[in-house]
Parts: structure tokens; sequence; C-alpha cells
């Protein structure tokens, strides 16, 4: 008969495994995405490292001084939640928590714009030349440009990852 | 002194100025250190030096519901603290932030504390400067959730980084200069924060806002280390201050040197988040021996879906002679206290909390309560 401390264990040892399955999956599973910003905007590529750096607000100002606009689209959770994960290595949650935290500071903060879906993203970052949004794959034309692009996750988890063009 | 400091400060524009900006991997400088503000921008019409001043208003708000398992204690409603903060950013790297919290207090009352009131300029994320009342950069708690219960897990904060007003023993607030940033060689980020400030008055609740009462200033240093791969932060900080006599009638006590070493890390990784943070604070003179207050806490949570269950465990300690500065806790004494609870992120800046608290204190025994609280941000 099992004893009841040792029965607590086991629901510990459970709750542990329970926790660490998320905490060390891989990263960056789900939706393929592209970032676009205005032709306007010197950038030609850009890596991980430097979208996050954008979206984090470690920079404010693009090269040529325009003011930096991120763009979200919480709407589509999925595409959300992909670009979180795969760029910034964060959940939706902690995103929005890191805006409200940089603002409750007072430090200086990139924008943020939040849209309806891929359309509005588009039309915000042609009408304003420091925008950067996340959009799901599609043609992208000028006056648009992509400066990253994510792909789709091949079958088995052997994902291809991302790259800048 | 001044002298060399000024020139300490140019020196590091200066340097700061010539090391390469972040590049972020391409060919050329993806980013620059200044927005252009709307006077620069060619087509604009005559420059109105107001134009270029941005206003931003938040708020943050939490009421509660208690129960504590006593039998001298009733069921009770009751308002947490509205924080309201205006934050403006004008040309040139300055900008300027003022907080105001309007909390109740344990008389039925309400009062209105002036939280911050800052001005900083921002060279870019390496150096700013800040100048007035700001949260003492003492670890991570105090400074990433400070007065807004809606950016905690939990309903409150951790014994050892509780306002001094709610028997906290750290200096959480200051009056002063702060030179602070972050530099990122490689995948590693260093931050550190330098705060110069009045220091301790004569009372633990007093905040030096006006003036000092002695020439001493309190100097507090604060060093981290990040992996934002790993999702990884560990720093530890050091203050020193020279608390100055008290003179009141009845409540004299002769000028006491301090010192306080913290230590934090933090482990947050997708939806997991591990928090832990302890403080040792020492207080004494040549002819008042040592008292030591240690106080720790460790809280961890995991996201899940719109729920996050969080546990937390603290303990509050006081040894060596009595402190003859803060009361609220006496040498001998310990509290350990553990939090088991979950936030509901019912919608958008609205997160509803239910807690559990079991508080042993080694005189008045076990309490236990529970906690309700609707936390929201505007």
């Amino acid at each position: 008969m099992r004893s009841p401390s040792n029965r607590g264990l086991r629901l510990i040892v459970l709750a542990l495994a329970c926790l660490a399955a998320p905490v060390f999956a891989e990263d960056g599973k789900g939706e393929p995405f592209v970032v676009v910003i205005n032709e306007a905007n010197p950038a030609k590529s850009m890596g991980e490292r430097s979208i996050a750096e954008v979206f984090l607000s470690r920079h404010v100002a693009w090269a040529n001084h325009e003011p930096i606009t991120v763009v979200l689209q919480e709407n589509d959770k999925a595409l959300h939640e992909a670009f979180c994960a795969a760029v910034l290595g964060l959940t939706p949650e902690q995103l929005d928590a890191r805006f409200l935290q940089a603002r409750y500071k007072g430090a200086a903060s990139v924008a943020v714009q939040r849209v309806k879906n891929d359309a509005a993203a588009r039309a915000f970052v042609v009408a304003n030349p420091g925008a950067i949004a996340y959009l799901r794959p599609g043609p992208v034309a000028p006056p648009l440009k992509t400066v990253f692009s994510k792909e789709k996750e091949a079958p088995g988890g052997g994902g291809s990852g991302g790259s800048a063009r | 002194m001044r002298a060399l400091f000024v020139v300490a400060l140019l020196t590091a524009r200066l340097a700061l100025a010539q090391a390469p900006p972040a590049t972020g991997g391409a060919d050329s400088p993806l980013f620059s250190d200044t927005a252009r503000g709307p006077s620069a921008d060619a087509t604009a019409a005559p420059a109105d030096p107001l134009s270029e001043l941005t206003l931003d208003l938040g708020a943050f708000g939490d009421v509660n519901g208690a129960l504590e398992l006593s039998p001298t204690t009733r069921p009770s409603f009751g308002l947490g603290i509205f924080d309201l903060f205006f934050t403006s950013q004008a040309p040139h790297g300055f900008s300027f932030l003022g907080e105001l919290a309007i909390e109740a207090n344990p008389e039925n009352g309400v009062e209105l504390d002036l939280e911050r009131l800052q001005a900083t300029w921002r060279l870019d994320e390496r150096l700013s400067i800040s100048l007035g009342r700001m949260q003492q950069s003492l670890g991570y708690y105090n400074t990433a959730y400070h007065a807004a219960a809606f950016l905690m897990t939990a309903c409150d904060r951790p014994l050892i980084v509780a306002f001094a007003d709610q028997g906290g023993v750290l200096p959480v607030h200051m009056v002063g200069v702060e030179v602070a940033g972050e530099v990122r060689p490689g995948p590693l980020t260093v931050g550190y924060a330098l705060d110069l400030a009045n220091g301790r008055g004569a009372d633990v609740e007093e905040v030096l806002n006006t003036f000092d009462t002695n020439g001493a200033k309190s100097a507090n240093l604060l060093v981290y280390l990040a992996l934002e791969s790993l999702g990884l932060r560990v720093g530890g900080n050091a203050l020193f201050d020279f608390i100055p006599a008290d003179t009141v009638v009845g409540a004299e006590r002769p000028a006491l040197n301090e010192q306080i070493f913290g230590g934090h890390l933090l482990f947050e990784r997708r939806q997991f988040t591990l928090l832990g943070e302890g403080y040792l604070v020492r207080q004494w003179t040549q002819d008042v021996p040592q008292s030591t207050i240690v106080g720790a806490f460790v809280e961890t949570s995991l996201q899940l879906g719109l729920a996050r269950p969080f546990l937390r465990g603290e303990l509050l300690t006081a040894s060596g002679a009595q402190s003859l500065f803060i009361d609220s806790i006496a040498t001998g004494e310990s509290t350990l206290r553990g939090l088991a609870g979950v936030r509901l992120d019912l919608a958008r800046r609205t997160a509803l909390k239910l807690q559990l608290d079991a508080r042993h204190h080694t005189v008045a025994g076990l309490t236990l309560s529970a906690r309700v609280q609707l936390a929201f941000a505007f």
C-alpha cells in the first residue's frame, strides 16, 4: 500500500514534469510569417535579433531618425503567438506586460499600433514610413518590402527557421 | 569634486558617442539614438517647441476582498492603490515622469502620495541620467512592479520589498540622481544603475523629499547580467547609507550606519517564470551593536491559457541587536509565509487573482487568509 507521502511525492514529480515540458520546448513552432517595412526605410534586411530589439523598444528610431512604430496583429492569435515565440521568445501576455512596464518606467519606447488583420497592417506600413509589421506570407510589393521571412515548420519538427531577404 | 563629475560625464558621453551603434547584423546601421521630431521634417510647418512634447497618461488600480480565518477579524472589501502616471517624451533625449498613488490606509481613509517625479536625459540604452524622486534600483521586483498590482502575479508585494508604511524594511524610494543603462556584448546584457540620494530620514517611513538632514548621501549600485536567449537574469546590489539621529523626545536614537546587500535571479522562459530575491540589512554604530534583518522570497508561475497559477515562499527574520530604526520586526522574530493562487486574465488589462496566504510568525503563530483581487490597467 502506498503511503500518503509517496503519493504526494509522485504528484510533485508529475507537476514538475508538466512545468518543464513547455519551458524547454523548442521556440518558434507554428505559423509562418514575413516581416515588412516601408520601402522608404533604408534597412535592407533584418535578423531575428534586430527585429526583437525593435519590438522590445531597445531602439526607438531607424537610421534615418524616423520614429519606429511596431504593428501588432493580436486578433490573429495564431500569427501573433508564432511571431512572439519565434522572434521574441515571449508569450503575447509577456509582450503586453513589457510594453506596459516600459510605459510605467517612463522609458523611451517605440509606438505601438494594433490592427485587425493583414490588410490593415499593410495599409498602416504603407502610410507610415517608420512602421514595421509581421504578416502572413503572401505577395509583398512596393511600397512595402520584406526584411525577414519565417517559413513553415517541416513535419517532424525539423523547421527551416528564419531568413533575411 | 563637481568639476570632476562634469568631466566624467562629458568623457562618458564622448566615449559612447564614438562607439559603433547597433547594427542588428546588417551592413549599415539600422537604428539611430534619436527620433526625428515633427519640426525636423523639412515639409513641416515652422517649429512650435510644444509640438514636440508628448503626454501619455496611464493608470493602475486594484480592488480587493479579504477573509482572514481568525475570530478577531471580519471578512472585508478594500481598495488597493489607484496609481496615476504621466510620461512625456521631449526632444534631445529628455523625458519626464510623474506618478501619484491614491491609496487606502489602515484608518479606512484615503491618502495621496507622490510616488515619483523625475526628469531623465537618455543618450541611448547605454546611458541615462535621472533626477528627482524615483524607485530605488533594488533587485528586480521593486522597479518592475512597484505600485502596479496589475503587473504583479500575486495580489501583493513580498514582505521584504513591502512599502515602509506596510512594515517594509528597504528604502524603496529615493530622492536624488540615478545613472543607469545597459550594454550588450554579444548575447549577454550587462545592466547597471547607480543611485546617489538623500538616503533615509530619521523615521523609517520618511523619504527626504525637500532637503537632506545630514551631509552624507546614500549610494546604491545595482549590476545585473542577462542572457535573453535563455530568459535568465542574475544581479546584485549594494547600498550604503548613514541614517540621521532621531531627536524626537521619547524616541531618541543615535545616528546609524546602514548597509544593504541584495541578490536576485529571474528565469522567464515561455510561459514559465521563476523570480527569487534576497536581502541582508545591517545597521550599527560604534556604540550600538549590529542588527541584522534577512528577507527573501521565491515566486514561480506558469501561464496556462488565461490562467497563471502561482506559488510564493517568503522568509523575514531579525537577529543580533534590536534595530533602533526598523520597528516592524523585533530581534529574534521571524515570519515564514507561503502563498498559492491563480491569476486569471479575464480580458485585456483586467486580471482576477485568487490567493491563499499562510503566515507563521514566531510570536503571533499561524494565520491563514484568502484574498480575491481585481487588478486593471488603462
